[in-house]
């Protein structure tokens, strides 16, 4: 599942329509909206709401290997470098009020700019340029981050920024910074699209082969640390090229009837495994 | 895709001052430069995938501030010596093989260089000045947790580390490698005090289960011109893999090195079978179901998970007695 946290409305509402996500109706404090592949949830301003959002939005879309965070929103531009207009990717997020840095893995190349990002408190002005140790600024992606990896790997984070202003604007400029920020959406939508599967692999123990286990447990009442080591054996049999789990069928109609004979069928259907 | 490798160098703090540090940036200068407050920030995130980033591996430029010396491990040969030593140059290695024990060692896939060359030379001295058996000389395995001399282009610490044995009379070195860069040394004097260490393996277990390595020819070839130039070389067999006709496959092996490599020349071999911290283990089986070596039924002891006592000893002694047909029995250390 891709989760897309998005700090504003105005910011949220290109990617809607782009991916013909719907609202579901059964948030009703924070706006989520989701297609069959994606959650897009809408934080509000800061960290702290950014953090509960993502929080929100991963218990909605349900811890998995194969979720992607995206963070995609407007920021503001510290160096001369980074053009209005432009998106880049986050390589590190300074926390401005704890001082602490965050570390997004860079392991597939965007082709987009990279920057270091901090995020504030409170919206950063020019005068504040001289003490900025980053390139842009916003106020949402440390608590994001920090909210994220509670459930997921650095590698399945991503922050892509639009640079809307260089620390200088007024409500007047609401329009033209809301228009860099749409006319950017060719060059980074194609990545929200296309997130890789890292981690897709299939299981080792198919589901008719858990079921299966499941039943000799049962059958040959098992205890729990013997079912554990069942499992690993039946594990240690299957990555070593074992074809299927044949051996097992004959404990299914195993009713042992006392403690010795059980652990004696149960040491030999190890040893088979483990052939 | 993906990054290319070492595409991000992360610089700690601080570490712009080593002239290391410079060596590295001027021949990484295509990578893009991140700082870091301290190098665990990104090294020991949480949660992080060690296959998936070995796919984009990134380095980590940072200064060791303690344990810049460590003593011998258990789980090592120490080859005769008392004054057995242990460092850290680099944590990680470029390679990726299935066995490795820094898969459950390390948080994390990517590099981390440790710049501060001069606070390692200056412990080396203090210990091999207060050494517990001054009559003998302090060993230093400098390769142990990487392979440093497969990332010699980027990180000469070998070469360097050579020239500071060889003023240092009561120091020998061992450099662990699986590297065919014999290039790296080609313009370096040889040093009897330090010792070229090559882990072998069969074509059949490097083509299966050592990702990234050199060819075993490729290797055998390395060691040929090191051996030619004087330099000390120890043959390491280790770890041996209890894989299908294991003894056939190392046998013929052993046949094959000394076909190409003059065994009089050779100073030592090192024969071990697998084994590994349990920890370390559980850690790795926990991340990776797709190598079948992992999933040996193995046995586990407080200290190692290794293959089963009968086993170890049966493979060990048919190895060995393999061996002598071309090194002395004294110059062969076990480890079963």
């Amino acid at each position: 599942m891709k989760i897309i946290v998005t700090a504003l409305r105005q910011e949220a509402r290109p990617l809607i329509d782009a991916l013909g996500l719907k609202q579901d109706s059964s948030s009703r404090r924070i706006p989520v909206y989701t297609s069959a592949d994606t959650l897009l949830v809408i934080s509000g301003i800061g960290k702290m709401y950014a953090g509960i959002a993502t929080t929100h939005a991963v218990h909605l879309a349900g811890e998995s290997k194969d979720n992607h965070l995206i963070n995609v929103g407007m920021c503001g531009a510290v160096v001369d470098q980074i053009a209005l207009g432009e998106a880049v990717t986050v390589n590190k997020i300074w926390d401005h009020s704890s001082g602490r840095e965050f570390f997004p893995d860079m392991l597939i190349n965007h082709s987009l700019q990279e920057a270091s990002l901090g995020t504030f408190d409170q919206p950063v002005t020019t005068a504040n340029r001289p003490i900025l140790a980053c390139d842009i600024v916003d106020m949402e992606a440390s608590g994001i981050f920090q909210a994220a990896h509670l459930f997921m790997s650095p590698h399945q984070m991503l922050f892509i920024k639009v640079a809307t202003d260089y620390l200088e604007f007024s409500s007047d400029d609401y329009s033209q910074m809301q228009r860099y920020y749409e006319q950017s959406l060719d060059e980074w939508a194609p990545i929200l699209r296309n997130c890789e599967q890292f981690d897709s692999a299939d299981p080792v123990i198919s589901p008719e082969q858990e079921t299966l286990l499941s039943s000799v447990a049962e059958s040959m009442r098992l205890t729990q640390t013997q079912t554990h080591q069942l499992r690993d054996a039946v594990t240690r049999f299957l990555v070593r090229g074992g074809a299927n789990l044949e051996i097992l069928k004959p404990n299914l109609a195993t009713k042992p009837k006392h403690k010795t004979l059980r652990n004696q069928l149960f040491e030999s259907m190890i040893q088979a495994l483990n052939k | 895709m993906w990054h290319k490798r070492f595409s991000h160098v992360y610089l700690e703090e601080g570490v712009e001052k080593y002239p290391m540090t410079r060596v590295i940036l001027d021949r990484l200068s295509n990578s893009k430069l991140v700082t870091v407050k301290n190098y665990k920030d990104v090294f020991a995130r949480s949660g992080q995938n060690f296959q998936l980033q070995k796919r984009s591996p990134k380095l980590i430029l940072a200064r060791k501030k303690d344990h810049l010396i460590y003593e011998g491990s258990m789980a090592s040969q120490d080859f005769g010596y008392r004054n057995f030593y242990y460092n850290s140059l680099l944590l990680n290695c470029v390679y990726n093989c299935d066995y490795c024990y820094l898969q459950g060692m390390y948080p994390s896939g990517n590099m981390v260089v440790f710049v501060n060359e001069d606070d390692f030379y200056r412990a080396t001295a203090k210990a091999i000045d207060y050494r517990p058996f001054p009559q003998e000389p302090l060993y230093l395995c400098i390769s142990y947790d990487t392979d440093l001399l497969a990332y010699e282009s980027v990180v000469p610490y070998t070469s360097r580390f050579i020239e500071f044995t060889r003023e240092h009379e009561d120091l020998v070195i061992e450099i662990r490698t699986k590297s065919a860069n014999w290039r790296a040394l080609e313009e370096i004097v040889p040093c009897d005090r330090a010792i070229l260490a090559w882990t072998l393996s069969p074509p059949e277990v490097a083509s299966a289960y050592e990702q990234l390595t050199p060819s075993p020819e490729q290797r055998i070839q390395a060691i040929k011109q090191c051996l030619d130039r004087g330099w000390p070389v120890r043959l390491c067999f280790d770890p041996v893999l209890r894989i299908d006709n294991w003894e056939k496959i190392y046998i013929s092996f052993f046949k094959e090195v000394f076909k190409h490599l003059p065994a009089e020349k050779i100073r030592d071999v090192s024969l071990g079978v697998f084994r590994m911290n349990p920890d370390y283990f559980k850690r790795i089986k926990k991340q990776r179901t797709d190598s079948d070596i992992l999933y040996y039924p193995f046995e586990s002891s407080p200290s190692f998970v290794s293959y089963p006592a009968e086993e170890r000893s049966q493979m060990i002694e048919k190895l060995k007695d393999a061996l002598t047909k071309y090194v002395p029995a004294e110059t062969i250390e076990t480890w079963t």
